[in-house]
């Protein structure tokens, strides 16, 4: 059995698509804190990158209805709810997460968690708009105490 | 495969063709991606209509009904096949997404020996996992009667012309070659590269659609019409299938022939002979990228050309991405800042196939007005061949799309009128 590494924390999203940044943004203030991946979209390789660690942070821009900026947090272990994703071409996150511990159910995280940041707008832009952008600095306070990276 | 089409263009914007080892690394890198693209396409799409069965529930009947269906230690193997495209990927990409190794005339990142040879041992896994999707397609949708007979019959059957890139021996390839049209018959409409795509593709603009027409000029625009004599055209796996006289390896072509038998010949217009021909490809690149590993000169520092200011004010990319033929049309100023921008991508080409195959089997499944689930599948099995992406064929990013439903009697009355927008 491969030795499980303590956490990881995955960006999802595309830097120049404006809020659906989100993710990558989050991930740029982590690094070297604590192990960091981007991706462009909720594919398979969301399994590729959160196997053999202990935990796992997704983070991504949702649209869920709610005021922009808004932390949505899921536990994909209690919540089998499908969320729009801002991506182009996205398997379901909580699919992709269920094949994982189908599959893999050793190598998968004990714990994984998933913090949307719903989004304003999707345009060609590498600034978030001004209410996600305000979300980062405390969802990277979150994931920093949730992790002990304080 | 975006970014390829778009570096390919940079290359010629600024006069810099790739060196040879350059242009490896770039192949080896388009094969690996191909491989993790058709397998998700397969294996996520594909593979679940027939193997949980075309009306079960959509619950159950996705990549992980799959799995539950074929065990999960097979869906295990799989997987971890898969995982030796992914990483060969980012051996050459710098990292497991968004690459970063592009640049006109070259490829930034350099291939050691130690990575090469670790390229060569996952290479042997994606031809395990070539040749294990080729069974399973045979031995769960080909030796199913049913499954043969939909795959053979015409519910499921759209006759267009048919476009594809192919080598100089008219073998099917990916990263470059010539783009060769077909006609239903088979027969060479035109052959053509880079900007001279402009002579033989036309783009129609519609009032209903995001998505534009295209057709071939020399036949015409003649509307939604598929048979012999129609201007529409079809791309992606089957349409290389059909346009290539077959593949440069051993185990593809050997696939090809077997195909070609089941049709009894070619072209092949059963819209589902899609998936198998995607099966072919995802050995054959495997095949081709075992190939272009085993070379040791791939290790050679002759990555880059010099780079200078533009030296053409525009310039055009053509790769066969995964889903089909993918033009890239860029116009740049004097200091290579873009100016204008076309793109036709694979679902845009397939536009006017894909509308008749919904049509056609809407018209076949539903009768008196009845409609379930499992018969809107059988529908929507009509256009999972063709692996849409509308975002790029629109040229429209997710978000707010603005969408206005009205819904008539049949005496053309509005009875409601939806919409997602403020007027």
């Amino acid at each position: 059995m491969s030795v499980m590494k303590k956490a990881i924390v995955v960006g999802i999203g595309n830097p120049n698509l404006k809020d659906d940044g989100v993710g990558f943004k989050i991930v740029e203030q982590l690094d070297g804190l604590v192990d960091t991946v981007c991706l462009l979209n909720t594919d398979l390789k969301v399994i590729d990158a959160i196997l053999n660690y202990e935990k796992a942070i997704i983070v991504d821009g949702v649209k869920t209805g709610v005021e922009p900026g808004t932390i949505v947090e899921f536990d994909p272990l209690k919540t089998w709810a499908n969320v729009y994703a801002s991506g182009t071409h996205n398997l379901s996150l909580f699919e992709v997460i269920r094949i994982g511990y189908k599959v893999f159910p050793e190598e998968m995280p004990k714990e994984i968690k998933i913090i949307g940041v719903e989004i304003e707008e999707i345009t060609f832009d590498k600034e978030c708009s001004p209410k996600v952008k305000e979300a980062i600095p405390r969802v990277v306070q979150k994931i920093k105490e949730y992790l002990g990276l304080t | 495969m975006h970014f390829t089409a778009s570096l390919k263009a940079a290359d010629e914007i600024y006069g810099a063709q790739p060196t040879e080892t350059a242009r490896k690394l770039r192949e080896i890198f388009y094969l690996a991606h191909y491989i993790e693209d058709h397998m998700e396409i397969l294996y996520a799409l594909g593979l679940p209509d027939f193997v949980c069965g075309p009306t079960a529930s959509p619950a159950e009947r996705n990549l992980v009904g799959l799995i539950q269906k074929v065990g999960v230690d097979v869906g295990k193997q799989v997987l971890k096949w898969r995982f030796a495209a992914v990483r060969i990927f980012e051996i050459l990409g710098g990292k497991p997404s968004h690459p970063v190794a592009a640049v006109p005339g070259g490829w930034s990142k350099r291939l050691t020996e130690e990575e090469r040879q670790e390229i060569l041992r996952l290479a042997d896994d994606c031809i395990e996992l070539g040749k294990f999707t080729l069974k399973a397609l045979k031995d769960l949708v080909l030796s199913n009667p049913q499954y043969a007979e939909l795959m053979k019959g015409d519910v499921y059957k759209v006759v267009t012309n048919y476009m594809g890139t192919v080598d100089e021996n008219g073998k099917v390839t990916y990263y470059d070659g010539t783009q060769r049209v077909v006609d239903t018959k088979g027969n060479e409409i035109c052959r053509f590269r880079g900007k001279e795509y402009l002579e033989h593709i036309a783009e129609r603009t519609l009032e209903w659609s995001y998505v534009k027409a295209p057709y071939l000029k020399k036949l015409g625009w003649k509307g939604f019409v598929d048979g012999e004599g129609t201007s529409l055209y079809s791309v992606g796996p089957l349409g290389r299938f059909n346009v290539g006289e077959g593949f440069d390896t051993p185990e593809a072509q050997a696939a090809y022939e077997e195909m070609v038998e089941f049709f009894g010949g070619k072209p092949v217009h059963n819209t589902l002979g899609y998936h198998w021909a995607r099966a072919i490809e995802l050995m054959h690149c495997a095949e081709k990228l075992k190939e272009l590993a085993s070379d040791e000169s791939i290790t050679a520092p002759d990555v880059r050309q010099e780079l200078g200011k533009p030296v053409k004010d525009e310039g055009v990319g053509i790769v066969e991405a995964a889903r089909g033929t993918l033009i890239h049309h860029y116009k740049v100023d004097e200091d290579g800042i873009v100016t204008d921008v076309n793109l036709i991508v694979a679902t845009t080409h397939n536009k006017g196939a894909v509308n008749i195959a919904v049509k056609r089997a809407a018209e076949h499944f539903i009768k008196e007005g009845k409609v379930d689930e499992g018969i809107l599948n059988m529908v929507e099995i009509a256009y999972r061949p063709y692996d849409l992406c509308f975002a790029c064929a629109a040229h429209c990013l997710p978000g707010k799309l603005p969408i206005q439903i009205d819904i008539y009697t049949k005496e053309g009355e509005l009875v409601k009128s939806l919409r997602n927008f403020d007027s």
